[in-house]
């Protein structure tokens, strides 16, 4: 048995091996050569691309008012699917919430704000309990700015929520945030939902035009929609339309989200 | 806004999911009547979507997020740049069958499922295993249809395990979600290749550009394999027995239907992105066609053994939804086989055609009656407090209701007439026999033993004399799961009784626009 699997293992490798051999060679352009001869570096001119990923890098910038690429493309071009990676967080958050609740349960709502964690008779010494507090503070700003910048920066609504919800295992790990586990659960539940809710309540209100369809960019620049140039700029906060709104969205789902879990599982742990 | 109707059909459900935490917390009836009315409302636009679709033939596009959600091609493009939802024939009957579950299922898990805090969640991920399905049977988009894979798997893994207070469930689940895992990255990787190659992921404009290099091949191995895997063929079933049997009755009957969106993938990808036109070239499609009819004909023949050998009531009907998947195999197989063949698709419109529409229409009807005898087998296994046949006697004597019930779905299933699992099995029996009389009586004997084994459970577990004291749980049968029973017995007995009006209005379109390879 160990033999046969050893060897469907070493049939897939050689199988991708001899694929990988195959595959298109990494920063040549796809597409028809001819199209990529005359055209320059004035490009904004969608005839003379030849491939979806072409389309992209030269239009990206000036169609949607994002610095950031690959924000253009994960909040705009391809919204759809982030909506449906969000809501793979969501279930993971949910599925983790039920199978853990009635381990949670079973042990009751905590009665002392007292940690075992930690040597200390009374609970974690004050320095950690001082130092864990500061660095939450900046960790959860670095967060924001993550967030914020999502559309100019390299960042968005996924990594900075994954850097805010890190806060939350300092806190828990400090034994800031051991009182009353439920009710933190429902307070993270709401505002999880709360953040995608907003996410595909921006598709709804883009109907007008098509479901999640980027009706700001290029418009009112009090509106997220300031139009850039295309090339390097430092862009501005307020272009871009509905991506910063989206990145915010999910950044906040992606937060609680992943707060909930470390809270369930840290309940669920603790006492084993 | 009826332009916008594809895209609702997917986003409704989900914004319902996404609401009904805090839903829940306000109050709980409220809750159940809003994902009633989400149900109840994609499954009229759905219903709405016929008349226009399978009837008069259209095919409806939504590009999502641009600025003229119809037009697929941007003009001055060759290719398209956004995610594109297309609805055809095939896609809007998998998702009325996806409907229908669904809308059973959660009457029947009304009361079935206890109240409380934990059923919030139950709810909300039968929701999204319902989106997750829906968005598979309509999306034009690779990457967007393993999203959706992905949606359906994990959420169907967490309600698997839902009964955490036993010892099998997490288990189970576990398994189940390992088992995805594996599938969904495999055909990642299938995906990357075709993206690698063709620089895009939209279905129809790879298969436009489709060159059968040995790359697409590969790539065709790695979609392909995964998704047989998840809809359970034989060599990659091992799942399925201990995924069905632990999980909850009603999302027994979810997951079959979400295997069968699994199996809707294989035949989409097979003959939309791979397929290729009657002028013959390219793929070698005959050789296709036989290893699925191969894959069919061994999940029929060891899914029934297996099944004859099983005391645990839902194991049984587990190792059954194993063999009744080789019978859609089996039919569409057949129908590969010969369609790209060199005698100019004579051989396709003969037999070929026929036995696609017995194994497509099969799909529908076993999603039914499949469906029925799981949610009876939770009301027997509530009864006694055990799926062992063996500590099972004498519910006919109370439940009356799931006795009928149970026996329309075991007659379906065995293909008797006049139900539904006959006038698709007739239609397999008929055309599999011209193109192989061996497969065909094969077929036969695969549903004589069917008929044999669910004879077995009816005869152990409704049969014999009333034993009070083997009785554990004496809670009537409430009537959310009377009323859902009762829609599946009227579906399997209706669609026995007028196949030709199903089959003329919804399972013919499908075929239809499966084969049409433009």
């Amino acid at each position: 048995m160990r033999l046969a699997s050893f060897l469907s293992l070493v049939l897939i490798a050689a199988f991708l091996f001899v694929g990988i051999l195959r595959l298109h060679p990494v920063g040549e352009p796809l597409g028809n050569p001819d199209v990529f001869k005359d055209r320059g570096d004035a490009i904004t001119d969608i005839k003379n691309v030849d491939t979806m990923d072409d389309y992209y890098l030269r239009n990206g910038q000036t169609e949607t008012g994002s610095n950031n690429l690959v924000a253009s493309v994960v909040f705009d071009y391809r919204a759809f699917d982030t909506l449906g990676e969000a809501t793979v967080l969501f279930i993971v958050v949910s599925s983790i919430s039920m199978l853990f609740f009635t381990m949670i349960k079973r042990k009751g709502p905590e009665t002392s704000g007292v940690s075992r964690i930690g040597e200390f008779p009374g609970g974690v010494s004050r320095v950690i309990t001082f130092g864990s507090f500061l660095l939450y503070i900046l960790i959860i700003t670095f967060g924001i700015y993550l967030v914020v910048h999502g559309h100019l920066s390299p960042g968005g609504g996924f990594q900075g929520g994954a850097v805010m919800a890190s806060a939350t295992a300092l806190l828990l790990i400090s034994s800031l945030m051991t009182r009353n586990v439920q009710k933190t659960k429902k307070i993270f539940s709401f505002f999880e939902s709360l953040g995608l809710t907003l996410f595909i309540g921006i598709g709804f209100v883009g109907i007008g035009v098509s479901f999640l369809s980027n009706f700001l960019a290029n418009g009112n620049p009090l509106l997220f929609g300031k139009a850039i140039a295309f090339g390097p700029n430092p862009g501005y906060l307020v272009s871009a339309g509905t991506l910063p709104l989206l990145s915010l969205a999910i950044g906040m789902e992606v937060f609680f989200g992943l707060s909930i879990i470390l809270v369930t599982m840290y309940h669920a742990a603790k006492d084993e | 806004m009826t332009d916008h109707i594809p895209v609702l059909i997917i986003a409704l459900p989900l914004l319902t999911a996404f609401i009904l935490p805090i839903v829940g917390m306000i109050n709980t009836r409220l809750r159940n009547i809003l994902v009633f009315l989400v149900i109840a409302a994609v499954n009229l636009m759905l219903i709405s979507l016929v008349q226009r679709v399978s009837i008069g033939g259209e095919v409806l596009h939504y590009v999502v997020g641009a600025a003229d959600p119809l037009q697929v091609i941007r003009e001055g493009l060759d290719f398209p740049i956004r995610i594109v939802l297309k609805i055809d024939g095939f896609s809007l009957f998998m998702a009325l069958i996806s409907g229908v579950i669904t809308f059973v299922v959660f009457l029947f898990s009304l009361s079935y499922i206890k109240e409380g805090e934990r059923k919030n969640y139950y709810q909300l991920l039968m929701l999204l295993i319902f989106v997750g399905m829906l968005g598979m049977e309509f999306t034009n988009d690779l990457f967007n249809f393993f999203v959706f894979l992905e949606i359906l798997s994990i959420a169907s893994a967490a309600l698997v395990a839902y009964r955490t207070d036993r010892k099998h469930p997490p288990y189970a689940g576990y398994k189940y979600m390992l088992v995805s895992a594996i599938a969904t990255s495999f055909l990642l990787m299938g995906i990357a290749l075709c993206y690698a190659q063709y620089g895009s992921f939209n279905i129809d404009y790879i298969h436009g550009m489709m060159k059968y290099t040995l790359l697409d091949k590969m790539a065709l191995v790695f979609m392909l394999v995964p998704l047989a895997m998840k809809a359970g063929a034989i060599p990659m079933h091992m799942w399925v027995p201990d995924t069905y049997s632990e999980a909850p009755a009603p999302i027994s009957a979810l997951l079959k239907t979400a295997s069968m969106a699994s199996l809707y993938g294989l035949f989409r990808l097979s003959f939309s992105l791979f397929g290729n036109p009657l002028e013959g070239g390219g793929m070698n499609y005959h050789t296709l066609g036989w290893i699925i009819i191969v894959m069919g004909v061994l999940s029929m023949f060891v899914g029934v053994t297996m099944a004859l050998v099983q005391n645990d009531v839902k194991r049984l009907m587990a190792y059954h939804a194993v063999s009744q998947t080789g019978y859609m195999l089996l039919g569409v197989g057949v129908g590969i086989a010969v369609h790209a063949q060199a005698d100019g698709g004579s051989a396709f419109k003969l037999f070929g055609r026929v036995a696609m529409m017995g194994g497509i229409f099969h799909m529908m009807n076993h999603a039914f009656y499949k469906g029925l005898l799981f949610l009876t087998s939770g009301v027997m296994a509530r009864r006694f407090g055990t799926r062992d046949l063996n500590r099972m006697v004498g519910l006919a004597h109370r439940d009356t209701f799931t006795t009928v019930a149970f026996v329309i779905g075991a007659l379906a299933i065995a293909g008797i007439p006049p139900l539904n699992g006959f006038s698709s099995k007739i239609l397999l029996y008929e055309s599999v026999y011209q193109f192989s009389p061996l497969l065909s009586i094969i077929a036969i004997f695969v549903s004589v033993l069917t008929l044999a084994s669910f004879m077995k459970v009816f005869y152990s577990a409704f049969m014999g004399p009333e034993r009070k004291d083997m009785i554990i749980d004496a809670t009537p049968v409430s009537k959310g799961m009377i009323l859902g029973m009762s829609i599946l017995c009227v579906l399997v007995v209706g669609f026995g009784l007028f196949p030709d009006l199903v089959v003329g209005t919804i399972v013919e379109p499908a075929i239809e626009s499966l084969v049409t390879i433009l």
